[in-house]
């Protein structure tokens, strides 16, 4: 793996915990989860969101239930009320972050 | 949708020990059929090769699983696949065979057996943890310098084995396997040990100290320590495929082993005393004068008729035994070769 791969998934890893709570503001099962940040240009494996989503769950910015959904039991996730609130103290402290880096850069 | 089943049916050992394997599987499951169906579209089916695609692009069922492990390993989910065989067939097939062969060759040919088998057997520890050792940093550096391109694994999930349905009968012969060596384990270290309180009343079975005769203490003396350890290496391997039932084909393989050294331990014990047998044609007499002596005979008379006799029937099952082992071992390598 070379250095720009290496620091590339350093800068990805925690922007990744940011754009999954962002995109579960609205209720999301894992698939169209990880369809809606693919389509934003933010793939992710498997192996790296569902893992991510328990961590999120144990820590209680997510809650889940398993749901019928066009004839297949899914398990749809969505922010908790102590998620937001997380989610918009990383959302000021991203954009402070982007804003500094745009000023550096 | 069989070749879904059968993807997630070979992740599933190879998931982290201590994760939540059915939540992740079910999730897993729930993730491809999702992106099926969404390829599928109109169509009634999604045509196989559409499928192997979809599964070959998530990757080699170990290196998916591998990525639900911790991050930052020493070897990465590209390489994981290659790593597990690899330590699979150094290890497992070849070197630890080896070893135990060695040490029960120490074991047998030393005048001291239980302390020649276990210097043997540390010696042995030391030789799988430097293998171990080269094979990890070998994997590590690869991990480190080698490009993806080099890497890259070749897979069909067209080859994937089929899922099994017959998970009870696994579980049924698991616990039969794991009971009987402990019972064997406990009968063979009381007797060998002349300990009356794990067998109460044993000492009217000792016939007045007349058992166990010569042949039968030194066959007891040279193996009971190598035979209860076997016993209960068997019944471990057993519990490890009852509580984790993906590990069927490697406790079947130690099994086979434990069962075929067991075997080769009683042949090997009672063949300095194959003369003794043909002291089993004193039964016979044996029991007459018993019969001759009436009610008042006492232990220890019983005893002097019947020893001799005893002694050479204790050959025989030692032999006996040893034969059936052989034959068990033969039958866990068929079951090994079938899972």
């Amino acid at each position: 793996m070379d250095a720009f791969e290496t620091l590339r998934m350093e800068l990805r890893r925690g922007s990744l915990v940011l754009a999954v709570l962002a995109a579960l503001r609205s209720e999301k099962y894992g698939y169209t989860l990880r369809k809606t940040l693919s389509d934003k240009g933010l793939d992710i494996d498997e192996g790296t969101l569902y893992p991510l989503l328990r961590r999120l769950e144990s820590q209680g910015m997510l809650e889940s239930e398993w749901r019928d959904s066009e004839g297949r039991s899914k398990r749809f996730y969505r922010l908790s009320t102590e998620g937001r609130a997380l989610l918009k103290q990383l959302h000021a402290e991203w954009k402070r972050i982007a804003e500094c880096l745009g000023e550096i850069l | 949708m069989e070749l879904i089943e059968r993807y997630l049916h070979a992740i599933r050992p190879w998931l982290p020990l201590g994760s939540p394997r059915d939540e992740i599987l079910r999730e897993l499951s729930e993730d491809i059929r999702s992106e099926v169906d969404e390829r599928r579209g109109d169509r009634t089916e999604i045509p196989e090769p559409e499928l192997v695609a979809i599964l070959k692009a998530r990757g080699h069922p170990v290196a998916v699983a591998a990525r639900f492990g911790p991050g930052d390993a020493l070897v990465g989910p590209r390489l994981y696949p290659i790593f597990r065989l690899v330590v699979r067939i150094a290890v497992g097939y070849v070197l630890l065979p080896v070893l135990a062969v060695v040490c029960v060759f120490a074991a047998l040919r030393s005048s001291h057996p239980f302390g020649a088998g276990i210097e043997s057997l540390l010696s042995s520890v030391q030789v799988v943890f430097t293998m171990l050792g080269v094979v990890v940093t070998v994997f590590a550096i690869l991990e480190r310098y080698a490009k993806d391109t080099e890497l890259a694994v070749e897979w069909d999930p067209r080859r994937l084995p089929r899922v099994r349905k017959d998970g009870e009968e696994h579980r049924c012969h698991a616990w039969g396997v794991a009971i009987g060596n402990v019972i064997l384990a406990i009968l063979f270290a009381s007797f060998a040990l002349r300990y009356p309180l794990l067998l109460p009343g044993i000492e009217n079975l000792m016939l007045g100290g007349a058992l166990p005769g010569p042949a039968m203490s030194a066959m007891l003396d040279s193996t009971w320590r190598l035979v209860v350890a076997l016993a209960l290496v068997n019944a471990a391997a057993a519990s490890a495929m009852l509580v984790r039932p993906e590990m069927a084909r490697a406790s079947t393989l130690v099994i086979a082993s434990a069962t075929a050294l067991l075997g080769a331990v009683m042949i090997t014990a009672s063949m300095p005393h194959w003369d003794a047998v043909l002291q089993v044609a004193t039964l016979g007499e044996g029991m007459r004068a018993v019969k001759a002596a009436g009610p008042s005979i006492d232990a220890r008379q019983l005893g002097m008729l019947l020893g001799p006799a005893f002694d050479a029937i204790a050959v025989l099952f030692f032999l006996g035994w040893g034969a059936g082992c052989l034959v068990s071992a033969l039958v866990e390598a068929w079951r090994y070769a079938k899972l």
